[in-house]
């Protein structure tokens, strides 16, 4: 949208913006509540909905919701992040610009879909490395892919051990200018980084033992979660 | 082991529950400045993500979901104003309407080049016509276009320039004048 703007607009533009960011936001908790309840009446279809947060750009954090509602994330392209904490709240922010064109037709359909591990290295496209080596007991579940007319989106790969410990990889290329804010609860979480060679590992650890650790490789981006610590480790010392 | 349909499901709501964290915050504070009101605002907020939710097929550009939140948030807010102000008895009425504190000795040129500046001019915005301020509010806190705002307000897009043109002549004779800071509680709420 193009504005004319003179300084009256600013002053306008600023002295609005700070009257209603004086009012204070309560907890929504309920409100989303009430709402997750009537889209269990009126079951849409997850394609409308993901073209919409595709091109507002915050589709390829969803592997990194996925049971955390405490983590808020909004995403173009991770490289480096700083942590801040504020109150209760761990604050990871990152931004980079990046000269690579998102090229998403938005005329396509997305789509999400179950293949095997063979057919998403072969359907995918972009070059992505997995784990080389499983921690004992870990067999191959299952692998979604999410497309986007031509361009894969996102990849998941779930593996389950034989207690039935599941570990989630999310795979995703970092599309065009990237800009993250992930917000940890302090009090159900902690976040450490961990340098190894090239690679910095961002490892958030859940009260609830679950464990997330997201790290970026040559444009493409990784977050494993799961519950056990060990095995989790392991594996990601194995994605090469 | 078939956890794909399950996930669908899950994801749905995930990635609907990111545009509700993204957007549910300017929606409330919307919500609040036209009511003044905690849980009229939060119902606000609830119905616009509904109602969003329900009629997400006909949003034809993915890249106008935001502006098309806020129409949608704002004129439920609207709603609920007018049949609050129906329900509401005349002498409670004063309740709701917004009030000016601005010390009398403060003089426009001084807060000019003070913080408070913006605040001053917040203020001289609470004390417009509800219709400059409403569209002050859709253009420059809202975002939205002109088209977009004539698709809200139903009213030509000549009409929205002029309006906001007027409003703005307005705010500006209030900023140059000193004593307007001293007629506290002309304002109206939306």
């Amino acid at each position: 949208m193009n504005k004319k703007v003179d300084i009256l607009d600013s002053n306008i533009k600023e002295g609005i913006e700070l009257e209603l960011n004086k009012i204070s936001v309560p907890q929504m908790e309920d409100v989303w509540e009430n709402i997750e309840k009537e889209m269990k009446t009126n079951n849409k279809t997850f394609t409308r909905i993901k073209k919409v947060a595709i091109f507002i750009g915050v589709s390829i954090v969803l592997g990194l919701l996925i049971g955390t509602t405490d983590i808020y994330a909004q995403y173009q392209k991770v490289l480096s992040l700083i942590v801040r904490t504020m109150d209760s709240t761990i604050n990871i922010q990152s931004q980079n610009k990046s000269n690579t064109p998102i090229d998403l037709d938005m005329e396509q359909e997305s789509k999400t879909y179950s293949v095997t591990l063979d057919e998403a290295l072969d359907k995918s496209s972009f070059k992505f490395m997995l784990p080389n080596v499983m921690p004992k007991g870990y067999m191959f579940a299952e692998a979604i892919i999410n497309e986007f007319g031509k361009q894969t989106i996102s990849l998941e790969i779930i593996y389950v051990s034989n207690k039935n410990d599941t570990i989630n990889i999310i795979i995703e290329p970092l599309l065009g200018d990237y800009v993250e804010s992930i917000n940890v609860n302090s009090n159900h979480a902690t976040y450490e980084k961990f340098k190894n060679g090239d690679l910095t590992y961002n490892i958030i650890k859940f009260k609830d033992n679950r464990i997330l650790i997201i790290f970026d490789h040559d444009g493409v981006k990784y977050s494993v979660e799961g519950i056990n610590e060990e095995d989790i480790f392991e594996i990601i010392q194995h994605i090469k | 082991m078939n956890l794909f349909s399950n996930k669908k499901k899950n994801d749905t709501s995930k990635m609907f529950h990111i545009l509700f964290d993204t957007y549910n915050a300017k929606v409330y504070r919307t919500a609040f400045y036209i009511l003044k009101n905690e849980q009229d605002s939060k119902d606000v907020v609830q119905e616009t993500f509904i109602k969003a939710y329900n009629k997400i097929d006909s949003l034809k550009e993915y890249d106008k979901f935001e502006g098309w939140i806020y129409r949608i948030s704002f004129n439920l807010a609207i709603q609920k104003y007018k049949t609050n102000k129906r329900e509401l008895p005349v002498e409670d009425l004063g309740k709701v309407i917004s009030y000016i504190d601005v010390k009398t000795s403060d003089l426009p040129e001084k807060i000019l080049e003070a913080k408070e500046h913006k605040e001053y001019i917040a203020q001289e915005i609470n004390n417009l016509k509800i219709e400059y301020k409403e569209i002050i509010l859709l253009y420059y806190y809202l975002d939205l276009s002109y088209e977009e705002i004539s698709e809200v307000l139903n009213l030509k897009i000549g009409t929205v320039k002029s309006r906001l043109f007027r409003a703005k002549e307005e705010l500006r004779k209030k900023l140059r004048d000193p004593n307007s800071m001293i007629n506290s509680g002309r304002g109206e709420v939306l």
